[in-house]
């Protein structure tokens, strides 16, 4: 199979004129400097000390030209992507850096350089200044960034990269019945069947392109304006899940490749005061965000179960359509949202200055508003299923009038005002000391949306689960810190803070979270060869109380809580036979649950870096972090997280010729976590229920590598070898006496790579230089969310299924070769 | 939200605990300044120091003269003013005499930071400086001179398209390695991992050393801005916000890098089910995918759930979690 995607890209000699012009055009550029050098110099005896004075006393420009070849075993696209090697090829290696600035000792401040990078590859950038130091400057930049994800994924959907997905011609559609497991009677069926032998692989990714360009003028009375200006695209597919059905029991998932094709422009504009005690600055930042599509939409591969209607299953043409969708295109389609438009704009404006007793002032602020406005779709693309609208009268599902409004309308306003004093009120001491405040007001208005769920049944009523109201989360935090360090004998600082956090949230769970930091810290260097910094930090975090109740109570209609009420009071009700009241059972989360990041904590957290230099010649760091968080108030969710992380680095410089490094790295991650499996009242208080979980990554990381001058400056050789291996662990238990099945065990995840890279640079000349290298690159990553898996192989239960993509986890072994002359001038 | 009065109490208590904190100043009496600054000046200016400090030296100091701190036309540079080498270097006429004699000023890790420092903000404490007191790296003495070399033709944490054809270069980032070994390790060698190992973004792209108005010195006010100078489309607002997505990126993703797909901090579904835990199937114990059915042809009660595992997990039917804008998108499906 070829793979097909609007992210390959098509490569030929042509496609490179553009690179092969641009380095001629550099060449080209520098003869005509080195002309302009060459009449500017005298032509005296002391030429030469002259020009070696020069070579030590003016920037170096290099234009480097030569090949690369790239060869990769397995799927390229993890070494491939953000590098742009994803083919195996011959690439053409083109770096360029034409850096001029006036001599130091004359009048003129001008300045220009132009580099480019990785010019034949999809990966390039190009960015040019030119300037009067003191005076003005204008920057331009051109930046590509190529992600592929994978080419090992498939799809059988038609259309790709456009926002319309459909299916093959003679779509034979199935669903649960029909995907028996590998060896059962009637395996394959025609479903499956008809998946496979649509499969095409699809490259899945994308490309960035960035363009911009700025300036800065210095003003009068020690000002200056900075102003820079960008626009991205980027382009390409992401594989997302994409799915219809009801509920949790009867979902029917594909993974699709969705378009992307995303704008961005951002700008800003500062203008700066540099006084010798005030300074000053006042700025403008602004970004808009831009979908040339606003939806998604895909035809439905399966049939429709009974729980949903009939019209949102796959439609045959002619034959299998139901009799409501003779005439209706989008019977059977799923419609998403793609990102809305958005535009954020912010001020900031700034300020610092010098107090008498080596005392300074900063104020920081920053205030923003993000809009969005995007005109909504409708609830569904269906048009066989029904709505009511506003006015109450029954109209078809795609009618926007069942809409409460048309946009969204959405605008979160933000502030940020951040106050810092920092003194040396004595020889020995230090005090620092900040208040920080952060308001985002989330105006976006609350409405009522009896959503379709889906695209595959009618409207419910404000009385149902279906009727939500939208929940715009706003939050302000207070940030206040006290440090204050005091000099201590053997050149030792000993510093002690305090930090006090206040964050209130609306809508969710917990409404005030208080956190208290007490931190110390010991920084020491006794000896002009050892450098000691050692930070311990314990912060206890507590909330107010945690209402697990309350995003479900807010978000729902007061009509479905009384009936969910009413329904539980009764007195044969599972609430009721619990013997809980009905308030007790309104919940969507279990009652135990603690959200981490809302729940009461304690961490400890220590770090440590040690520097030895017991010779000029040698450096020993030693580095260490260690933190452990027990949410100690938690019993269901995660419940503790600890992590460990010692580190030593090691360089050497053996002579003036050789110097070497290596680093070790070991982490280890462990995340505790307890949840209640349940499906009733009953079953949420039955504690045989309970599991626990718990998640352990090991990590090593090492690295060393030489650089060597073989021949004194002539031939220089460098290598580099790094090595990570990391292993994952997740193991399920249930709670003792469980009844339900012992979850299987995951098998470990596993992280391997090995990395070399071998560099040499021969100098024919000053100016004149070869450049060999070689890089490998070994991964192999063994994830049981992929490894194993076809297209058809996601299993089914009850009436839900996924159709995936076959993906594979990561698994190549690539080799990278160049060749380049490199021509250096001043 | 918030009550305005009850704000307003708290930052006329906050004010106050600031203003009572530094009064200590006020009994310090006259303070004792860090620097060493004092002597005379030495005569001659650059010249003199050239007539010892030349390539031969383990910091070359010729290399200064083709960088923006030598512009004799740009009369804010050091080279311009009337002290040259010691604008930077402090009056060192004593080390001109004795060259056992240190200069006023010595710059680099092994010296103490306070009096170096104070002569780099002499100059560069606007800008992208403005919040350097009081920052992380402040309270940690670092000096200036720990990262920058201005000595150096071009300031190596200042180089930021760097080689991609090799694994240890030495750009912006390894400046950064040097202390932030384990950042290293996870930049450098995770499955998942921002464009940085490749050259293509550099620390400094989120992070300002220098302190800033932002969470661990970000150059947005807040982390989640700073990732949407990339992610743009992830800024919303959206109709169906998803509370810890609008809150803060780093509850669910390690920027840094990570093993698991997307920078995720743990797999899913465990990183979901710390936050999920409703009836059916966001509270089961999942375990692991069983890709065989170990029982025959007879379909294994032990498949249940294994499209909620495998692929994309939770994702596989939740996938707008960062937050849906369709009317029907409140459950992130649409």
């Amino acid at each position: 199979m070829q793979p097909r995607g609007a992210t390959r890209t098509t490569r030929g000699f042509a496609r490179r004129l553009p690179l092969f012009a641009l380095v001629a055009g550099a060449v080209l550029f520098s003869a005509l400097v080195r002309a302009e050098d060459a009449a500017d110099t005298p032509d005296d005896d002391d030429a030469e000390d002259e020009q070696a004075l020069r070579a030590l006393t003016t920037q170096a420009s290099e234009i480097e030209l030569g090949f690369l070849f790239n060869r990769v075993d397995g799927d390229p696209s993890g070494f491939a992507q953000y590098r742009g090697l994803d083919d195996d090829e011959v690439y053409v290696l083109g770096n360029v850096d034409i850096f001029r600035r006036a001599p130091w000792d004359g009048e003129s401040t001008q300045y220009y350089r132009l580099r480019g990078l990785n010019l034949g590859l999809d990966s390039r950038s190009v960015d040019a200044e030119y300037g009067q130091q003191g005076r003005f400057g204008f920057s331009f930049l051109f930046d590509e960034l190529p992600v592929y994800k994978t080419r090992t994924a498939s799809t059988f959907f038609l259309g790709v990269g456009s926002s319309d997905l459909t299916l093959p011609p003679g779509w034979v559609a199935g669903g649960r019945a029909d995907v028996p497991i590998p060896g059962a009677p009637g395996y394959p069926t025609t479903f499956q069947t008809s998946i496979d032998d649509n499969l095409e692989l699809t490259n899945i990714g994308w490309q960035r392109r960035k363009l911009g360009g700025g300036f800065t003028v210095v003003l009068p009375a020690e000002m200056e304006f900075v102003a820079n200006y960008s626009y991205e695209t980027k382009r390409g597919e992401k594989l997302l899940g994409s799915t219809f059905g009801l509920s949790g029991g009867d979902p029917r998932s594909v993974i699709l490749p969705a378009r992307i094709d995303y704008h961005t422009q951002q700008m800003d504009g500062t203008l700066r005061y540099g006084g010798e005690h005030l300074q000053l600055e006042l700025g403008y930042f602004g970004s808009a965000f831009h979908d040339d599509e606003n939806s998604q939409t895909w035809l439905n591969p399966y049939t429709a179960p009974a729980s949903w209607d009939p019209s949102a299953g796959f439609q045959g043409l002619p034959v299998g359509q139901i009799a409501d969708c003779v005439g209706v295109p989008t019977c059977g389609t799923g419609q998403r949202s793609q990102p809305p438009d958005n535009w954020f704009n912010q001020i900031v404006a700034a300020g610092g200055y010098d107090l008498p007793y080596q005392t300074r002032v900063t104020l920081q602020t920053a205030f923003s508003w993000a809009t969005q406005n995007e005109r909504y779709l409708p609830y569904t693309i269906n048009p066989v299923l029904t709505a009511v609208t506003q006015a109450g009268v029954p109209t078809v599902g795609t009618d926007l009038a069942a809409l409460p409004r048309n946009s969204l309308d959405g605008e979160i306003f933000t502030s940020i005002v951040d106050f810092g004093v920092s003194s040396r009120p004595l020889e020995k001491l230090r005090l620092d000391s900040g208040y920080r405040y952060e308001r985002r007001d989330n105006d976006t208005p609350r409405d009522l949306y009896i959503y379709i769920r889906n695209d595959s049944a009618d409207q419910g009523t404000v009385e149902d689960g279906t009727a939500r109201i939208n929940l715009p989360y706003s939050l302000t935090r207070h940030l206040v810190n006290f440090d204050a360090a005091y000099a201590l004998p053997l050149r030792s600082e000993l510093g002690l803070g305090y930090e006090w956090e206040l964050t209130e949230r609306d809508y969710q769970e917990v409404h005030e979270l208080q956190g208290n930091t007490l931190s110390a810290m010991l920084i020491s260097r006794p000896t002009s060869y050892l450098n000691t910094r050692i930070n311990y930090e314990h912060l206890w975090r507590d909330g107010s109380n945690y209402d697990g109740s309350k995003p479900f109570l807010q978000s729902h209609t007061p009509e479905f809580i009384q009936e969910e009420f009413d329904a539980f009071a009764l007195p044969g009700s599972s609430c009721a036979l619990s013997g809980l009241t009905p308030e007790e059972c309104l919940f969507e989360n279990h009652p135990l649950l603690r959200k981490y990041y809302l729940a009461n904590v304690r961490r400890d957290k220590v770090g440590a870096l040690v520097t030895l230099l017991p010779r000029d010649d040698l450096t020993v760091a030693l580095n260490l972090n260690w933190w452990d968080d027990d949410y100690y108030d938690s019993e269901l969710g995660l419940t503790r997280a600890k992590h460990l992380s010692p580190g030593v680095d090691v360089a050497y410089m053996l002579n003036e010729r050789v110097s070497t490094y290596a680093y070790y790295n070991y982490e280890r991650s462990v995340s505790d976590s307890e949840g209640w499996e349940y499906s009733n009242i009953a079953q949420s208080l039955d504690p045989t229920r309970k599991w626990s979980s718990r998640e352990k990554v090991h990590t090593h990381t090492a690295g060393t590598g030489f650089n060597l001058d073989v021949i004194r400056d002539r031939l220089g050789l460098g290598v580099d070898y790094l090595f990570a291996r990391s292993v994952g662990a997740i193991d399920t238990v249930r709670a003792p006496g469980s009844a339900l099945l012992a979850p299987a065990p995951f098998p470990d995840l596993l992280s391997k790579q090995h990395n070399v890279s071998v560099h040499t640079d021969y100098r024919f000349t000053d100016q004149l230089s070869m450049r060999v290298g070689y890089l490998f690159q070994y991964l192999e990553t063994n994830d049981w969310a992929y490894d194993g898996l076809g297209p058809t192989s996601l299993t089914c239960s009850g009436s839900a299924c996924v159709i995936g993509t076959g993906q594979k986890s990561p698994h190549y072994t690539a080799h990278v070769a160049s060749w380049s002359v490199v021509y250096t001038f001043w | 939200m918030a009550d305005p009065l009850r704000t307003l109490r708290r930052a006329t208590w906050i004010a106050a605990a600031l203003i009572a904190g530094f009064s200590t100043r006020s009994i310090a009496g006259e303070p004792t300044i860090l620097s060493t600054s004092h002597g005379d000046y030495a005569e001659g200016g650059i010249e003199t120091c050239l007539e010892c400090h030349d390539e031969t030296e383990k910091y070359p100091v010729l290399s200064i003269l083709s960088t923006p701190h030598a512009v004799l036309g740009d009369p804010r540079t050091p080279l311009a003013q009337q002290h040259t080498c010691e604008t930077c270097h402090g009056p060192s006429a004593a080390h001109v005499d004795e060259e056992s004699t240190p200069v006023d000023v010595i710059f680099g890790k092994q010296a103490p930071a306070g009096p170096q420092n104070e002569k780099c903000l002499s100059c560069h404490q606007g800008g992208l400086r403005m919040g350097w007191g009081g920052s992380k790296h402040d309270l940690q003495n670092v000096a200036c001179a720990s990262c920058h070399t201005v000595h150096a033709r071009e300031d190596r944490v200042l180089v930021k398209n760097i080689d991609p054809m090799r694994f240890n270069r030495e750009g912006q980032a390894s400046v950064c390695f040097e202390c932030h070994m384990e950042k290293r390790a996870q930049i450098q060698h995770r499955v998942s991992s921002h464009p940085l190992r490749e050259g293509k973004i550099n620390c400094s792209d989120c992070h300002n050393p220098h302190g800033s108005i932002g969470p661990t010195n970000l150059v947005r006010p807040t982390l989640n801005e700073t990732c949407y100078q990339c992610h743009a489309e992830k800024r919303g607002p959206f109709l169906w916000e998803h509370a810890p997505v609008r809150d803060d990126c780093g509850i669910c993703h390690e920027p840094h890098g990570s093993n698991n797909p997307t920078l995720l901090k743990r797999r899913m579904p465990q990183l979901c089910e710390e936050c999920h835990m409703a009836s059916f199937h966001p509270s089961t114990g999942y375990g692991g995918p069983v890709l065989v059915n170990p029982g025959g042809l007879a379909p294994s009660p032990q498949l249940q759930g294994d499209r909620r595992v495998v692929a994309g997990s939770c994702l596989n039917c939740h996938s707008e979690i960062h937050g849906s804008n369709h009317p029907s998108g409140v459950r992130w499906t649409r």
